[in-house]
C-alpha cells in the first residue's frame, strides 16, 4: 500500500481511538454525574398546597377564612448596606396602634432586623412572617436589593376577636406546618387542613412541561368549609352585652351561651376574658382555654331544676307536694342547711321551693328521691360526662359514684353545691327540660361543605331523660320562678320566660368563701315553644353577690334583643 | 461472458421482484417517521399550552382570592355596625309592642 494511504489510515485510526476514549469518558465515567445535572435542570417537582377550609356562620358569611400573607425574606449575599435595609423595613413590620407608632418599637424592630442580616453563615433568612399584601406591595415598590417575598396562607377573622373561644386559632406545629388549636380549628383540624398534593414532571429550560416524559400528579384535597349554627347577630350582641355586664357588675369573668334547645345548635358563646385569634401569639396560654367547656363551677340554685325534674319524673313528689321540713333550718349530719335569706315558709309546696329557691325544701326533695335514683337521673342528664360538643378542649369534672355519696352530699347536691359542672353541661341538662325531656348533644357545626358537595353532620335523635309531662311541670315552675322569684324585678313583662337564678359560693382551700360567688341565670323562651335557651354566669361580681341583681338582669338585657330578633311576641 | 450475462439476468429478476416491496417499505417508514415527528412536535406544543393554562389558572385563582377577600371584608358585621354608627344610626332604646288591631300607617 502506498505510504500516504497508510499514514492517513493511521491518523484516522488514532482519531477514532481518541473519539472512543472521549466518548467513554463522558458517557461511562462522567455519565452519572452529567445525568444527575441534567435531571436537576429538567426535573420539576413541587408540593401542591391544600388551602385551609373556611369557618362560616349560619348565614354563610365568614367567621374565619383563608387570607393572603407574605413571608419577607433576605437573600444575604445580595443585601446592600445592612443598616439602611433594616432602617427602611422596620416601620413596615411594626403594628400600628390607633394610628400612632411608638418610636421605641421601630428602633427595636430595626435592631432585630440588623441582627438577622448580620448572620454570615446563612444565604437566606426569614425576616417577617404574615406580612399583609398591602405592606408587601409597598416594600416591593421600594425595590430593595436582596429582599424577596414568598406567599403564605394566613387566617383572617372578619369579626376580629368575636367568637375567639369558639373558633380557636391556627398556629404552627413542631414541623412548622399550620395546625389548628382549641375550638373548631383544633377539633376539625384534619378536615380543615385537607391534604397537599404533589406534582413531578420534566420541563425544558423555560419551564414548559415536556409531556412525553415522566408526569406524576397527585391532586391536592382542599380543606372543607364548616357551616356552623353560630348566628353572627346573636354572637356579636352577647359579646357586647357581656363586656358591659362585666364592667357594670365588677365581675372577674363571665360566660354567656345561647343554644337552640330543639337541635342543640350553639347560636352564640362568649367568655371573658378573651383574646384575638389573629394575634394569638400576643396572649398567654390561659386565655385560650374556653371556660364554657373546659372550666367547671359549682352551679348553685340553677341545679335545682335538674333535681326537681328527677324527683317529679320519679313520682316521689308532685308539684303540689307539701314540704314538711320547710318551717326552719334542717340539720344534716353535723351541718345546718338554711335558706339564702333566712326566710322559712312552712306551707311551701315544691313549686314554692323552686320559686323561692328554698335550700331546705330542696333537701326535702333530695331525701324523697334518694341518692341512688338522683345519681342515675343526674347521670342521664349528662352530669359527670363530656357533652361531646365539637370543640377541642372539653373536659368534665369528676362526678363521684353513687355509693360514695353521703347524706351531706345528697343534701348539698340538691341545691347545687358540692357538685361541679361545666357551663355547657349545665346548659345541655336544662335544655332537656326545654326540649320536652329529650337530651341532645350540643354542637357548633351544622354541616361541612366542599366545592361540589355538602354534608350534614350526623345528628343523633337524642334520648329521653324525663317524660314530657315532667318537662312541662318543671317548665311551669321555672316560669313561676322567673315571674315571682327573687329576680322578678328584672322580669320583662309579657314574655313567657322559664328561668332560674343561682348564686353559688366558691370553694377555696376546703371551705366556702364568705363573700365570693358565681352568679348565674339560666332560662329559655318562649316557655311553651322555646326558640333559645341561654346561660349567663358571672364570676365574683363585686356590685352584688346575688344572681338576682347581676346575672339575671344581664340575661334579660340580652333576651330583650333576642325576643325581637327571633320574633318572640309578648303574651296578651 | 455467458456466466456474467446469467448473473446480470438473475440480478435483474431479483430487483424486478423486490422493487415494489422495498418501495412500500420505504413509504411506510416515511409515514411512520413523519407521524412520529408530527406527534412529538404536537406534544411539545401541548406542553406550552399546558404551561399557559397553568399560568392563567394561577392568575384567575389570585383574582378569586382578591375578590373573596373583598367580599369577606364587606361581610363583616362589626365593621358594618361601626360604619352605621359613624353615619349616625343608633339602636332603638325601647321597643313598643302594639296589638294587631291597633291602627298603624298602611296603604289605603
Amino acid at each position: 500500500m502506498p505510504n500516504r494511504i497508510r499514514f492517513v489510515s493511521l491518523v484516522l485510526f488514532v482519531g477514532f481511538l481518541l473519539l472512543i476514549g472521549r466518548l467513554f469518558y463522558w458517557q461511562i465515567l462522567k455519565g452519572k454525574e452529567l445525568s444527575n445535572q441534567a435531571q436537576s435542570q429538567y426535573k420539576f417537582s413541587k408540593l401542591v398546597e391544600a388551602p385551609r377550609g373556611n369557618i362560616l356562620a349560619s348565614d354563610g358569611t365568614w367567621l374565619a377564612a383563608r387570607g393572603e400573607a407574605y413571608l419577607v425574606y433576605a437573600s444575604l449575599p445580595d443585601i446592600g448596606d445592612i443598616n439602611t435595609v433594616a432602617d427602611t423595613l422596620s416601620p413596615y413590620f411594626v403594628e400600628f396602634d390607633n394610628g400612632s407608632v411608638k418610636k421605641e418599637l421601630i428602633f427595636q424592630e430595626a435592631s432585630r432586623l440588623k441582627e438577622l442580616l448580620l448572620k454570615d453563615d446563612l444565604v437566606w433568612i426569614a425576616l417577617k412572617h404574615k406580612v399583609e399584601p398591602s405592606v408587601k406591595n409597598i416594600i416591593e415598590d421600594l425595590e430593595i436589593g436582596g429582599i424577596g417575598f414568598e406567599y403564605e396562607e394566613a387566617r383572617a377573622y372578619p369579626e376580629a376577636s368575636s367568637a375567639a373561644h369558639l373558633l380557636g386559632f391556627v398556629g404552627k406545629n413542631e414541623e412548622g406546618e399550620n395546625q389548628g388549636y382549641f375550638g373548631l380549628e383544633g377539633y376539625y383540624d384534619l378536615v380543615l387542613s385537607g391534604k397537599p398534593g404533589f406534582l413531578s414532571r420534566d420541563a425544558d429550560a423555560r419551564g414548559v412541561p415536556i409531556l412525553l416524559e415522566d408526569y406524576k400528579k397527585t391532586v391536592a384535597q382542599n380543606g372543607v368549609d364548616l357551616w356552623t349554627y353560630v348566628d353572627k347577630s346573636v354572637q356579636i350582641n352577647i359579646e357586647k352585652k357581656l363586656e358591659k355586664g362585666i364592667e357594670r357588675y365588677g365581675a372577674k369573668a363571665g360566660t354567656v351561651i345561647v343554644m337552640d334547645p330543639k337541635t342543640g345548635g350553639i347560636m352564640g358563646a362568649v367568655s371573658y376574658p378573651s383574646y384575638d385569634p389573629e394575634k394569638y401569639f400576643d396572649y398567654g396560654d390561659e386565655y385560650f382555654i374556653n371556660p364554657a367547656v373546659s372550666l367547671s363551677f359549682e352551679p348553685g340554685s340553677i341545679f335545682k331544676v335538674l333535681v326537681m325534674s328527677s324527683a317529679l319524673d320519679a313520682d316521689v313528689v308532685e308539684p303540689d307536694t307539701k314540704c314538711d321540713i320547710c318551717a326552719g333550718p334542717v340539720k344534716v349530719d353535723k351541718y345546718v342547711i338554711e335558706t339564702w335569706n333566712q326566710r322559712y315558709r312552712p306551707d311551701s309546696d315544691v313549686t314554692d321551693v323552686i320559686v323561692n329557691s328554698d335550700n331546705v325544701g330542696m333537701v326535702f326533695v333530695g331525701r324523697k328521691i334518694g341518692k341512688e335514683k338522683l345519681w342515675e337521673y343526674l347521670n342521664n342528664f349528662g352530669i359527670g360526662k363530656e357533652t361531646g360538643i365539637d370543640l377541642q378542649g372539653e373536659m368534665s369534672p369528676n362526678f363521684r359514684e353513687k355509693d360514695e355519696w353521703s347524706e351531706v352530699d345528697l343534701a348539698t347536691a340538691s341545691f347545687g353545691q358540692g357538685i361541679a359542672v361545666t357551663p355547657i353541661q349545665m346548659l345541655r341538662a336544662v335544655a332537656t327540660v326545654a326540649n320536652d325531656g329529650i337530651i341532645l348533644k350540643p354542637k357548633v357545626v351544622e354541616k361541612i361543605a366542599s366545592e361540589d358537595w355538602v354534608e350534614d353532620i350526623q345528628r343523633s335523635d337524642g334520648e329521653r331523660v324525663i317524660s314530657e309531662k315532667t318537662a312541662k311541670e318543671v317548665t311551669a315552675m321555672m316560669v313561676e320562678a322567673a315571674r315571682n322569684g327573687e329576680a322578678k324585678w328584672t322580669h320583662v313583662k309579657g314574655f313567657n320566660v322559664a328561668g332560674k337564678t343561682g348564686t353559688a359560693q366558691i370553694p377555696i382551700a376546703g371551705h366556702y368563701d364568705e363573700e365570693k360567688t358565681i352568679a348565674s341565670f339560666i332560662g329559655f323562651a318562649p316557655a311553651e315553644d322555646p326558640k333559645f335557651i341561654m346561660l349567663v354566669t358571672l364570676k365574683e361580681p363585686e356590685s352584688s353577690p346575688w344572681a338576682s341583681e347581676t346575672a339575671a338582669p344581664l340575661w334579660y338585657d340580652i333576651a330583650k334583643d333576642l325576643f325581637l330578633y327571633f320574633g318572640i311576641q309578648p303574651e296578651n | 461472458m455467458g456466466k456474467r450475462r446469467k448473473l446480470l439476468n438473475q440480478k435483474e429478476k431479483y430487483f424486478s421482484r423486490t422493487k415494489p416491496k422495498s418501495f412500500a417499505v420505504w413509504c411506510l417508514l416515511f409515514v411512520f417517521i413523519s407521524s412520529t415527528v408530527y406527534l412529538i412536535a404536537r406534544n411539545v406544543s401541548s406542553g406550552g399550552i399546558l404551561a399557559q393554562l397553568e399560568e392563567d389558572e394561577a392568575m384567575l385563582q389570585k383574582k378569586k382570592d382578591v375578590l373573596s377577600h373583598q367580599l369577606f371584608e364587606k361581610s363583616s358585621l362589626i365593621k358594618l355596625q361601626a360604619k352605621a354608627e359613624g353615619l349616625g344610626y343608633t339602636k332603638p332604646q325601647d321597643t313598643m309592642y302594639i296589638q294587631s288591631d291597633d291602627t298603624v300607617a298602611a296603604v289605603p
